[in-house]
């Protein structure tokens, strides 16, 4: 602590011997003098810098306290990655401010976002709802990051039966309840039909028979039908890594990628191996499917915007993509192929309210907010991604542009699959991933290699590296 | 006796002149505290604190673990990885830097020429190494293309079935390098310019004057009067290209099937993509150690074959 300087100090080092005490100054003192507060300066604004927000709890200063309301400022910290203004997260965020009161300061993240939410959590400086990538939940929980929703939940009186069960169990975990997922956007085929009338093929069905019909037979045929040589293929299924837990489920696969527990690698078994082949001959033997290479040039949404695609697996999201560039031909949407089952993997819209958020019950009253009955019907009607809440969900309707058969999205919810997520699938997919490029160019079956990375994706998935 | 009074006076007189030329340069040293302070803090600081991680299990989120060598232990002993990361790394190094001085002392040689127009060469030879690497791996990513790109277009005007540059395992590296030497070439050139220039006119008057060709002079007089060039080139490309990143972070990713999945973009995954922070700063630690043995090596050897006149 700073101490005021009494006369016998100055004495002490001598600085008393000017008439009244006064210090000469030279131009070496001056520059002294400007170099320490310069110095002070710089590293003050530099702590300052690197310091906690002053609307972080911290203690005021004695002397601040007249100045610091009494009553600590009731503001909702979000944090979503990609910009917010202009998006039906906006239009319920101002929704809910305008209903309660309660201002959100948004903090949009444009890139990077892993980073960003990571240093947050790790200095203990996070706002009080955090989009979480549905990834990491898992990952996140078990570091013991967030904050157990369980107690709000019951307190709220939600009721299960309301909401797509699957999506509403998602962020459970040992008892708690970790994040929040207000909806899902669900994968499905995308097709053009004016490709499909041209070539005089039937269109794929509407309904999702969960059991039968619409077979990856009836898939492959269908494609061959619409595939042009080099100029236009008819499907397009492996371009993301989406297809592998899908398409092995489909097949059979009890568990998708990785085993319930998350210890084993499953998409190696049989039912896996197959899947990844099947969709992998879809270029290598049946060519009908873009190769690797053109995928690396041009991506799906590109592929199919440009009429070079007839037929394409990708997530909702992309319709608002195809809505806003798609002019010159008609599109809709149809059920995923199946072989034993069909089922399909979705990408859920989950937040969190991280432990350190300084509003956890205000965080809550926003994410329940977001999933009422209303906002639920705003985020349906726009596409944004089909709402959590089934009876939001049941709102979606043709609106005259595509794809009119919107509905499929909300039976979907109902046929979701994910992928058992652990803190250590990150590492064990990096390691089976690269790999596969070699059965995707065709140099390699899907069997020689998800065998050889075996034993190194479940020595990631046990944690032993 | 007379000696130890002698030192102790020398001593005391040492440091009289010492704490007298701290006084005098007391300005000097004001004017550059900030900067002192600043890469104290910002590049001292974190270059410590990744020595200190190196020796922990730490995900960025929770407490560091302090687990010993076994980081390192798990490098040389466990990791596929790190030895698949670090082939592909020397591969990259071996394929570059030979074409990368070759073709800079050839773009030197041909540019050290008093025509019109030269500055127009020089400036357009220097320019990829001043334009974004961000930018020039994404317009290499379509001239590489199998499909649609251009150079396999002028390949099958001659003849040859490209190859799918980037998404074969067996070529995609070689891209690579091609896109790399025509980012860096100029700066060797550059470099390999200035050091030609300063070769007096009065040497190659002599040389030819004994009867000595082009070829002759640029053999035994040229390349030896410019080798502490050479040796300066040399020991930056070996430096830069083994933490080549940008390229591979914007055309490849480090595939397909790993085949560029280089050493610092390895790294970069375990920092940024696993959060295994401990691991990725043993890492670091261990290129920081490889890269210093092989300049210490390069420095020793010069004596062998740099020519300082």
């Amino acid at each position: 602590m700073l101490q005021a300087t009494n006369p016998s100090d100055k004495e002490r080092s001598g600085e008393s011997r000017t008439p009244a005490g006064a210090i000469p100054l030279s131009r070496r003192s001056l520059l002294k003098s400007l170099g320490v507060g310069g110095v002070s300066l710089w590293l003050g604004n530099l702590l300052a810098a690197c310091s906690p927000p002053a609307s972080r709890g911290s203690a005021p200063a004695a002397g601040e306290a007249a100045a610091q309301p009494v009553e600590e400022e009731r503001v909702i910290e979000f944090m979503n990655w990609g910009a917010v203004e202009g998006t039906p997260l906006q239009a319920a965020i101002d929704a809910f401010s305008e209903a309660t009161g309660i201002p959100v300061k948004v903090w949009p993240v444009p890139a990077r976002y892993e980073d960003k939410m990571r240093t947050l959590l790790a200095a203990g400086t996070t706002p009080d709802v955090m989009r979480v990538n549905d990834d990491y939940v898992r990952g996140y929980t078990v570091k013991k990051q967030l904050t157990d929703l369980r107690p709000y939940i019951e307190a709220s009186g939600l009721n299960e039966d309301d909401f797509f069960s699957f999506i509403y169990q998602f962020p459970m975990y040992e008892g708690g309840y970790w994040a929040w997922c207000l909806g899902n956007q669900p994968r499905v085929i995308f097709y053009n039909v004016d490709l499909f009338k041209e070539a005089g093929v039937e269109l794929p069905p509407t309904e999702w028979n969960p059991n039968e019909g619409w077979t990856w037979d009836d898939f492959l045929e269908t494609a061959q039908k619409l595939t042009k040589g080099e100029e236009q293929f008819g499907a397009l299924v492996y371009h993301d890594t989406g297809y592998e837990q899908t398409f092995s489920i489909n097949n059979g696969s009890p568990s998708g990628i990785y085993s319930e527990d998350g210890l084993r690698f499953t998409l190696a078994d049989p039912e896996g191996v197959e899947a990844v082949q099947w969709c992998t001959d879809l270029t290598c033997v049946h060519n009908v499917q873009p190769t690797r290479g053109l995928l690396a040039q041009l991506n799906a949404s590109q592929l199919f915007i440009g009429g070079k695609v007839a037929m394409v697996f990708t997530g909702s999201t992309t319709a608002i993509d195809f809505r806003n560039n798609i002019t010159d031909f008609e599109w809709d949407i149809a059920p995923v192929p199946m072989r034993k089952k069909r089922f399909t993997e979705g990408s859920l819209i989950v937040f969190c309210i991280p432990r350190s958020a300084k509003h956890p019950d205000l965080g809550w009253q926003l994410l329940e907010w977001m999933t009422n009955q209303e906002m639920g019907e705003l985020f349906a009607s726009t596409r944004y991604f089909i709402p959590i809440r089934k009876s939001a969900a049941a709102t979606l309707e043709p609106d005259g542009s595509p794809p009119n058969n919107v509905k499929l999205l909300a039976v979907a919810n109902e046929y979701q699959t994910t992928v058992n997520f652990t803190e250590n699938t990150e590492r064990a997919r990096q390691i089976y991933r690269p790999q596969l490029d070699l059965v995707y160019t065709c140099k390699e079956s899907a069997e020689t290699v998800l065998n050889q990375v075996r034993p190194e994706v479940e020595a990631a998935l046990a944690g032993k590296f | 006796m007379t000696y130890t009074v002698a030192r102790q006076i020398l001593r005391i007189s040492r440091l009289k002149i010492s704490q007298q030329r701290l006084i005098d340069n007391i300005d000097g040293w004001l004017f550059i505290l900030p900067a002192v302070l600043g890469v104290l803090a910002f590049n001292f600081f974190p270059i410590l604190l990744s020595l200190v991680a190196s020796f922990t299990r730490w995900d960025a989120i929770t407490r560091p673990e302090f687990i010993g060598l076994e980081n390192y232990v798990t490098m040389f002993t466990r990791d596929t990885f790190f030895r698949i990361t670090f082939r592909n790394t020397l591969f990259y190094v071996l394929g570059k830097i030979p074409f990368a001085v070759v073709l800079g002392l050839m773009l030197a040689l041909l540019t050290n020429r008093r025509v019109l127009g030269i500055n127009f060469f020089r400036t357009a030879y220097y320019t990829p190494v001043v334009t974004s690497t961000i930018a020039i791996g994404i317009v290499w990513t379509w001239i590489l293309s199998g499909q649609f790109g251009v150079l396999n277009h002028f390949l099958a005007r001659v003849g040859i079935d490209g190859p799918d540059w980037l998404a074969d395992p067996a070529w995609a590296m070689i891209g690579v390098i091609i896109v790399s030497i025509w980012h860096d070439v100029g700066y060797p050139m550059v470099i390999y310019l200035a050091a030609l220039q300063g070769i007096p006119e009065v040497l190659y008057e002599a040389a030819e004057i004994d009867g000595a060709t082009y070829w002759q002079k640029t053999i035994h007089l040229t390349v030896p009067l410019i080798s502490p060039a050479t040796f300066f080139i040399v020991i930056l490309q070996f430096i830069s290209s083994f933490q080549i990143f940008g390229l591979i972070y914007i055309m490849t990713n480090g595939g397909p099937a790993n085949s560029t999945n280089v050493y610092i973009y390895y790294l970069y995954q375990n920092a940024f993509a696993w959060w295994k922070m401990g691991y990725a700063s043993a890492l670091a630690w261990f290129l920081f150690l490889v890269i210093g043995a092989i300049t210490l090596l390069q420095w020793k050897m010069q004596d062998r074959w740099v020519f300082y006149s």
